[in-house]
């Protein structure tokens, strides 16, 4: 038996088992099943569908409404190097610190002063000298230049995201548009819809319309938060940096840190770039840019409308730390 | 052309030979159970109703996606944003603004050296290139936005005359049966286990083959008792028609004795372990079983659209930093950052040249593919339904997905 009678007969077997159903079906009389079963354990068992559908929407939008209200916030937010519970912290770090310079530094003079070694090492003695003054110097002021940094970073995002007519709260306003309701009457051109018909059809299915949510809300505010928690890590951090750029054998761990530093505070100049660009993008596109529409059982009317770039631009965030750490490196000297 | 036709006629009457076979087989098998479309719409919650309803709508959504793409295609690729909008102006001058401040500084800075280092030649020629640089500098600044349309203005040309080369429509043509066929794919495995499960399984097995082999046993078993208690029977129903009962009463009589052997045997079929396998066979089909069918096609909808889209937005965030991106390549120390910024401006706005090159050479490819490859070659080949879904077209589909990041791995080699 060859390929093609294989493929002839394997085709034909599906026809028959497709054919067996079409024929009963034009020949049955019978279709008062179809109506009214009002079996209480039919009835729970929709019930409890319907349930699981509106519960899922709820924890998967979970945040949309604080996203709304509060995103320009949420870009602007900073950790306080000042606060006392940040100084708790950095306090005992400077204690250990500052001790190493003073060693440093006696050591250094008593070199200058009474070992005569060669003119070449005086200079580089002399150099650093003057290094370890400054740097004990900048760490024992650390604080106060890191929060002049994180104050000068959010006057210009804030006055990035406070230019002209854009407000960058329209993205999770079109976001919220585009997913619709939570509760089970949702409007009909809503993710929200697809989400509820397809968990009637197999709950699993709802997991690819709870997707979206979850990624664009949740990732949203996780980025924002990450940044802020990486910023306290680094601000705590910050004096230990300074000391460790200041010698020479420690100065790549120190640049490195130094770097971080510098793009995590940075990083909310690009949100507040990318936020102004989706908005800009959202106002001024025209409607069927990027808006794919559904036309169900040839209606006239379209049911569904997906719209890219709010969605796009919440992901634009959640991918802006890793391009930032790729492109702004080594460029401290 | 002719030995298409051949087989397509052939097709077709080895389906109408199937049908009228099917009739036969179906009107022996209706009998047996009841009404199929009482069946159908009440097991299990009505989960064939839902997948079919799932399956219909699927299919809907996906040839809304496939239209849309058809249709607007060329403007994804080939827009840009507008840099001289009046939006757009209004948060890049807030850059434009803060950067020449920046440079007023620094001239005033530069021509206070100048003026403050006369006496070494060396220091008064770095500070007249630095003053040349800031003066180029500043003017650069202040005309970005329209720096960038002319820029933006010669991509899109391009990218316009190099999709007009191909057939743009070939790609679609490939995309939207990668998006079709895999849906009638589902639509074909959920199907016929539905036909499966509600054919010869429900009506024939459960309905017909299970039913039948009860009876035999059982009519097996009463005819084994009354063969053995011949003589006692006999002289029951002797004395019972002496007695005056009924024929009627007579039978029942024979029947209550035949019904405890009858079930006796009846329930040991059921013990069986044949019986067992077929009674509990069920195809059961759920929507699960396209679940890999679904993840490609939402992977194929949301790398197209995504990271156009993607790419939309991050022109415009690298349309607005323009004036801080040439701020930093006028000084030596941000020189490495203002090049870093430029590479990713150059880098978002020529993916839309790749994409359209994608595309024509897609069309070229399918063009110059040898004969039928296309049609029959390799993947999923029915050879009595339009089904073939041919690796070719998955692979030129995946690389009009990719675009983005052969053109990063390119975009690396020659910047590296």
């Amino acid at each position: 038996m060859n390929a093609k009678t294989r493929k002839i007969i394997v085709a034909g077997i599906i026809v028959l088992a497709l054919t067996t159903f079409a024929v009963n079906v034009i020949a049955a009389s019978q279709v008062s099943a179809l109506l009214g079963n009002t079996n209480a354990g039919e009835a729970m068992w929709w019930l409890k569908r319907g349930l699981y559908a509106e519960v899922s929407l709820i924890i998967s939008k979970q945040g949309i409404e604080f996203l709304i209200q509060n995103f320009d916030k949420l870009i602007l937010m900073n950790p306080d190097p000042k606060s006392v519970e940040m100084q708790n912290i950095i306090a005992p770090l400077m204690q250990v610190i500052m001790p190493m310079y003073i060693f440093a530094i006696a050591t250094t003079g008593f070199y200058l002063l009474f070992v005569s070694g060669s003119p070449s090492g005086r200079a580089s003695a002399k150099k650093m000298f003057v290094q370890l003054i400054i740097g004990m110097i900048a760490v024992s002021q650390s604080t106060v230049i890191l929060q002049l940094m994180i104050n000068l970073s959010t006057s210009v995002t804030s006055a990035i995201i406070n230019e002209g007519s854009v407000r960058v709260n329209i993205i999770p306003e079109s976001i919220k548009a585009i997913f619709g309701s939570s509760s089970l009457t949702p409007s009909t051109s809503s993710l929200a819809l697809i989400h509820i018909f397809l968990t009637y059809v197999e709950i699993e299915l709802g997991y690819f319309t709870m997707l979206p949510f979850i990624l664009v809300i949740w990732g949203s505010l996780v980025v924002f938060f990450l940044r802020y928690a990486i910023l306290v890590l680094w601000t705590i951090l910050f004096p230990l940096a300074i000391a460790l750029y200041s010698f020479e054998t420690t100065k790549a761990l120190g640049r490195n840190i130094l770097e971080q530093t510098i793009v995590w505070i940075l990083m909310q100049e690009f949100f507040a770039a990318i936020a102004i660009a989706t908005a800009l993008s959202i106002m001024q596109k025209p409607a069927w840019y990027m808006t794919p529409s559904v036309y169900l059982f040839n209606a006239p009317v379209e049911f569904v409308v997906f719209d890219f770039i709010p969605f796009m631009g919440c992901f634009a965030l959640l991918i802006a730390p890793l391009l930032m750490l790729r492109i702004f490196r080594s460029f401290l000297p | 052309m002719k030995k298409r036709t051949n087989k397509k006629v052939a097709a077709i009457v080895f389906i109408a030979l199937l049908l009228l076979s099917n009739l036969l087989l179906a009107t022996t098998t209706m009998a047996a159970h009841k009404s199929p479309l009482e069946d159908f719409a009440t097991t299990d919650h009505g989960e064939f109703t839902r997948i079919i309803a799932y399956l219909t709508i699927l299919g809907d959504f996906l040839q809304g996606i496939c239209d849309d793409v058809s249709l607007h295609i060329r403007d994804y690729i080939v827009s840009n944003p507008s840099p001289t909008k009046q939006e757009v102006l209004e948060s890049t001058s807030f850059f434009i603004r803060g950067v020449q401040a920046v440079y007023v500084f620094a001239f005033a800075a530069t021509g206070l050296y100048m003026v403050l280092s006369s006496q070494s030649p060396k220091n008064r020629a770095k500070s007249k290139n630095l003053l040349g640089k800031l003066i180029i500098g500043f003017m650069l600044v202040t005309i970005s936005p329209y720096i960038l349309e002319l820029f933006y203005g010669m991509s899109s040309s391009a990218t316009g005359y190099i999709m007009d080369q191909g057939d743009s429509q070939i790609a679609v043509q490939q995309y939207s049966d990668v998006l079709m066929k895999t849906w009638q794919a589902s639509s074909l495995l959920l199907g016929t286990q539905i036909a499966v499960e509600f054919g010869p399984v429900h009506s024939g097995m459960h309905g017909t083959v299970i039913p039948n082999m009860e009876k035999q046993v059982q009519a097996d078993a009463i005819q084994e008792y009354l063969t053995n208690n011949r003589a006692t029977i006999d002289a029951d129903t002797q004395r019972m028609a002496q007695q005056g009962k009924t024929p009627e009463e007579i039978q029942e009589y024979v029947d209550g004795l035949t019904k405890g052997p009858a079930e006796h045997a009846k329930h040991a079929l059921h013990e069986k372990p044949y019986f067992q396998f077929m009674e509990g066979f069920k195809m059961a089909p759920k929507p699960d079983f396209t679940f890999p069918f679904l993840m490609v096609e939402m992977m194929f909808i949301f790398l197209l659209y995504g990271l156009l889209a993607l790419r939309y937005i991050m022109i415009m965030a690298w349309t607005i930093l323009f004036p801080v991106t040439l701020f930093f390549t006028t000084f030596e120390p941000t020189k490495g950052l203002g090049k870093a910024m430029v590479e990713q401006t150059i880098f978002w706005t020529m993916i839309q040249v790749f994409y359209a090159v994608s595309i024509v050479v897609i069309a070229a490819g399918f063009d110059a593919m040898p004969g039928g490859f296309g049609y029959y070659g390799l993947g999923l080949n029915m050879y009595v339904m339009d089904l073939s879904l041919s690796f070719f077209t998955i692979g030129a589909c995946i690389m009009l997905l990719l675009t983005p990041l052969f053109t990063l791995s390119l975009y690396q080699r020659l910047t590296a």
